[in-house]
């Protein structure tokens, strides 16, 4: 009998206690952020303020969608601001009768000004900080400031913030758009590494993705156009699919054109010799033919193949070449993720120099090397 | 006979018992603590770790050989007397109290910090202690089966915990292999070796086993499973997180899970933890009833109508000693001395006491 009224106190204890005495909470009076814009304060950028930058506040945007069936307004943005993030969600409780939980939050947007002065390693320690807060997070960059960019109205969607997840949840999936986590942000940072994320436009009245931003550690140095975001991620290595066109010139004349389907994958071999070290990189592309524009056909032209995957392989071995270039002289900084093979081999060398000026003094190989799996029903 | 609390477990129950004892909450901050000491070859220190538990099994189950019907009490009375002998019970018993304040405090940090957020951490504490108490008066099959049934679950959840992620893995983390040295992985052996603690049980189960010639070969796949699971779970916290980011990181096991993108299942540390709650009573509940016993075995009373009581007051001491540090990571720090009175117990014990009994030779069985 004792044991009995043993096992109705343990019970009863638990359902009091775990079920929420202290952790209750309504779920109609929760503010859930369906995205977040982080900005440099307006007044922060001014010149005439003299702020230090440790002094510059933050401008926090959020879309929190109107649980209520009562309200007609699906949304409402809001902006605060604050010292830090986590101190700009601080004001909402003035104005705000909800309780915020910035855990379920898919989209963060960083203003290109914040994340190109102060950087946003910094910035990202609240969301990593909190137990909350998942590491699958997108996020993203904006031209200009990230509030913009949730402001733009839009109609096809029930807010930006469904527009925005849905463009880049895993959108190396859909084109050569990268697509980056908090997760990813925060491994990135490690020695030898560098973030890259997708850069976002107003282009009339909609958003677009208008290349990638390149990081050095947490801050933003460079800007990828959409030529050359797909090179950058062949280079690093994000397997993607997409699109890409080609032109075949047969003495001076156009031969052929037509676009492939393909998706990438890269392999890097590295070596040195004394303090000289050479990598090899090799872009492997497979894909299908998406279409051409004359009526030669593969049945009676042997070569029409061959002649589609060199053309494909030169062009992208030329841009790529391009790009390390840019990235060696210019962005000085190894975006296309390849310090960490030497690393690999010769970290406790490397691990203290390998952030400043190596890839800018090493060599690099690129190879291209394409296959037409298929050509379509026709011949 | 004297030593059982109404019955015997089986070879197969003691892998499910040592295991369950072992596998504990410390999973959660191993890639930290081990990648601390041996960088990038953390993982090849976890298994070389392995080799302090494996010492201790050894010894303990030759000296359980020597003195097979003998119970931890009995044995520790016969060979050194009423009084030292009784000393050093109640240091185990004193240890066993210490060693699960810290694993029933650090579980409810996790439980706090990712589930019950406002909760104080004194009734999760309770809540832990008193379900813990309960089971343990239902006496040592129970204990068993219900260490078989969560061992299973166990399973399933850490192999989630290691297979989910490994999409995410990149293999240059984990390289070049033992660049840290001999030095690093000695240090990071050392330290994993602390983490294995629970094997120490066997010095008062190793009677209770029915079948004593399969003590060992149970001990040693009860460690081969402990040594997987931990070195599975540093290898893919290295893969997945890099070492950089897993040095920030309290529990790296547990972000570990928060890393993938899973349609549906967008939130996996909490089914993680949902389950893990129920299973992180097992080290405590095998503990205090290794101690329980030691206890009533030393008082010499009826084990079957006392043994409850016994339960009660060491869940209490635990429930103190749990509520003592300030914040996690002063109960960390006192985790470091839990490693070393592991040694103590886990080594020094079996070490001292095969010494014992080599030095008064036949005596022994005669006054046992």
């Amino acid at each position: 009998m004792a044991k009995k009224w043993l096992l109705v106190f343990i019970i009863v204890v638990q359902l009091i206690s775990l079920s929420g005495c202290w952790d209750y909470k309504d779920i109609d009076k929760l503010d859930f952020p369906a995205a977040g814009a982080y900005d440099l304060h307006q007044a922060s950028k001014t010149a005439d303020t003299n702020q230090e930058e440790e002094e510059q506040t933050v401008d926090l945007t959020t879309i929190i969608p109107n649980i209520s069936e009562n309200v007609k307004e699906p949304f409402r943005i809001e902006t605060t601001s604050g010292l830090t993030i986590g101190n700009a969600r601080e004001p909402k409780v003035y104005s705000d009768p909800g309780t915020y939980s910035p855990g379920v939050s898919g989209v963060i947007i960083f203003g290109e000004d914040l994340a190109a002065s102060t950087g946003l390693k910094n910035v990202v320690e609240s969301l990593s900080r909190a137990p909350q807060t998942p590491k699958t997070q997108e996020f993203t960059i904006a031209e200009g400031r990230g509030e913009s960019i949730l402001r733009v109205p839009i109609k096809d969607y029930p807010s930006m913030a469904d527009y925005i997840e849905g463009l880049l949840r895993q959108s190396h999936q859909r084109g050569f758009i990268p697509d980056a986590t908090l997760h990813e942000f925060k491994t990135n940072i490690a020695p030898g590494k560098n973030p890259i994320m997708p850069l976002l436009t107003i282009k009339g009245e909609k958003v677009e993705v208008a290349g990638a931003a390149i990081f050095k550690k947490g801050r933003m140095i460079g800007k990828a156009n959409l030529n050359e975001t797909p090179i950058l991620m062949m280079l690093r290595g994000i397997k993607s699919t997409g699109n890409i066109p080609f032109i075949i010139k047969k003495d001076g004349k156009m031969f052929d054109k037509g676009s492939v389907d393909i998706k990438n994958s890269r392999k890097v071999k590295v070596e040195r010799n004394g303090d000289d070290f050479t990598f090899q990189i090799t872009i492997i592309l497979e894909g299908s033919l998406a279409e051409h524009q004359t009526d030669k056909l593969f049945t009676k032209n042997e070569d029409l193949r061959k002649m589609i995957e060199d053309q494909i392989a030169a062009d992208v071995t030329e841009d790529s070449k391009k790009f390390i270039k840019k990235m060696q002289e210019e962005y000085q900084v190894d975006c296309i993720d390849i310090s960490k093979y030497a690393l690999a081999k010769w970290r406790k060398e490397l691990k203290d120099k390998v952030d400043e000026d190596f890839i800018g003094d090493v060599n690099i190989k690129v190879e291209v090397k394409m296959k037409l799996n298929n050509v379509g029903e026709l011949t | 006979m004297q030593d059982k609390a109404g019955s015997l477990i089986s070879s197969k129950q003691l892998i499910f018992m040592i295991v369950g004892t072992q596998v504990a909450t410390e999973i959660f901050a191993l890639p930290r603590v081990v990648s601390a000491k041996a960088g990038e070859d953390a993982w090849i220190a976890v298994i070389l770790g392995a080799l302090v538990p494996f010492i201790s099994l050894f010894l303990i189950e030759r000296l359980g050989k020597r003195m097979p019907e003998m119970g931890f009490t009995q044995m520790t009375q016969a060979l050194f007397g009423k009084i030292i002998g009784s000393f050093l019970v109640v240091i185990f018993v004193a240890y066993a109290i210490f060693f699960e304040s810290i694993v029933v405090r650090i579980l409810a940090e996790v439980a706090r910090l990712y589930l019950l957020p406002k909760t104080p951490v004194a009734v999760i504490i309770f809540i832990f202690i008193f379900i813990t108490i309960y089971i343990g008066t239902k006496g040592l099959r129970v204990i068993a089966r219900l260490n078989e049934l969560l061992f299973y679950i166990i399973l399933l959840n850490l192999l989630l915990l290691i297979l989910i992620p490994l999409g995410m893995a990149d293999y240059t983390n984990i390289l070049p292999v033992g660049e840290v040295g001999l030095d690093g992985l000695v240090r990071g052996a050392l330290t994993t070796g602390f983490q294995y603690q629970g094997i120490e049980i066997l010095l008062v189960f190793y009677t209770l086993v029915t079948k004593k010639n399969e003590v060992l070969k149970a001990g040693t796949t009860a460690l081969a499973i402990t040594t997987l699971l931990y070195a599975g779970v540093v290898l893919v916290c290295e893969l997945v997180l890099g070492i950089t980011s897993i040095q920030k990181l309290i529990w790296p096991a547990l972000t570990l899970l928060k890393t993938p993108q899973i349609p549906v299942f967008e939130r996996l540390e909490f089914i993680f933890l949902f389950f893990w709650m129920g299973m992180g009573v097992r080290p405590l509940l095998n503990m205090s009833f290794a101690s329980s016993l030691s206890l009533s075995q030393l008082f010499k009373i009826d084990q079957k109508k006392y043994l409850p009581y016994f339960m009660i007051l060491i869940g209490l001491g635990m429930y103190i000693l749990a509520l003592l540090p300030h914040d996690i990571f002063v109960t960390y720090k006192l985790a470091d001395y839990a490693g070393y009175a592991f040694l103590v117990i886990g080594l020094g014990y079996p070490l001292l006491y095969h010494m014992m009994a080599f030095l008064r030779g036949k005596k022994v069985g005669e006054s046992g």
